[in-house]
């Protein structure tokens, strides 16, 4: 499988120290916080794992936030979970996804979106998930997801869902 | 000692939501206020504990809904197409 194209000079890195966090700056603090506040530390905690996109001068252009988590499916009919191995069953969450002010609009959040999906479904291949869901942290970061026609989870209006048989037709078609 | 002080909550709802709920209070016999302590708190609760081990709950109507959308066929848009070139490298 070929790499995702990026511009010349452009990498993608799993978030360390060494990244400049504290000059990134989306537009929405709630976003910028997490990067500069609190994604490292979920990291060392093993509960998510951030990767950056950093320009040719290693400055922060954008980055996403996957951590893995369940769907508590214990109230389905008998007839439809007596194949399912459990009543908790995994999925992906994009729970974070922000591109720096001054890249905005050049169409680095939908290469973003595509490499986070890419991760997503290469970690399917070795640890099996129902299903990404993508977090919407306002109705814009909504607006952005649902180019892409990705259905509400249901209930969960700020949460989008992209079900594996999906993923894997996006990857394999 | 136990904290008793009241607040109140207010709530937007549609009329047919608002009927339901009603009704739903009703076939315990008990208020409204007394629906939401019993029966939404709980959930809420539950919800919230469920977050913290990063379990999300779906009502069972919910997990219906959200069963079938996993076992519906995989046909793709015009933009999912798109976004799967990019995905493969393509564009």
């Amino acid at each position: 499988m070929k790499p995702i194209q990026w511009p010349n000079g452009f990498t993608i890195e799993q978030l360390e120290k060494r990244h400049k966090r504290s000059v990134f700056c989306s537009g929405l603090d709630l976003v910028d916080n997490w990067l500069k506040k609190k994604a490292r530390q979920a990291q060392g905690k093993k509960l998510s794992v951030t990767r950056v996109l950093l320009n040719e001068h290693d400055t922060i252009v954008g980055f996403y936030t996957l951590a893995m988590g369940q769907v508590n499916f214990d109230e389905l009919p008998h007839e439809m979970i007596r194949k399912l191995p459990g009543t908790l069953l995994p999925i992906v969450n994009l729970a974070w996804l922000g591109v720096e002010i001054n890249y905005q609009g050049k169409g680095f959040g939908e290469r973003l979106l595509a490499q986070a999906l890419a991760d997503c479904h290469h970690t399917g291949q070795l640890m099996p998930f129902v299903a990404v869901l993508l977090d919407c942290a306002t109705e814009k970061a909504k607006s952005f997801y649902q180019r892409y026609d990705f259905q509400e989870l249901p209930g969960h209006p700020m949460k989008l869902m992209l079900p594996w048989n999906l993923l894997h037709s996006m990857m394999d078609s | 000692m136990t904290n008793t002080a009241k607040t109140t909550l207010q709530a937007r709802l549609d009329p047919k939501s608002k009927q339901i709920v009603a009704q739903a209070a009703k076939l315990r016999n008990i208020g409204l206020s007394d629906y939401i302590r019993l029966v939404l708190v709980p959930t809420a609760k539950k919800e919230v504990e469920q977050a913290k081990n990063q379990v999300l709950q779906l009502t069972a109507e919910e997990q219906e809904r959200f069963w079938m959308a996993l076992q519906a066929p995989a046909k793709l848009t015009k933009s999912q197409r798109k976004l799967s070139k990019i995905m493969q490298g393509d564009l």
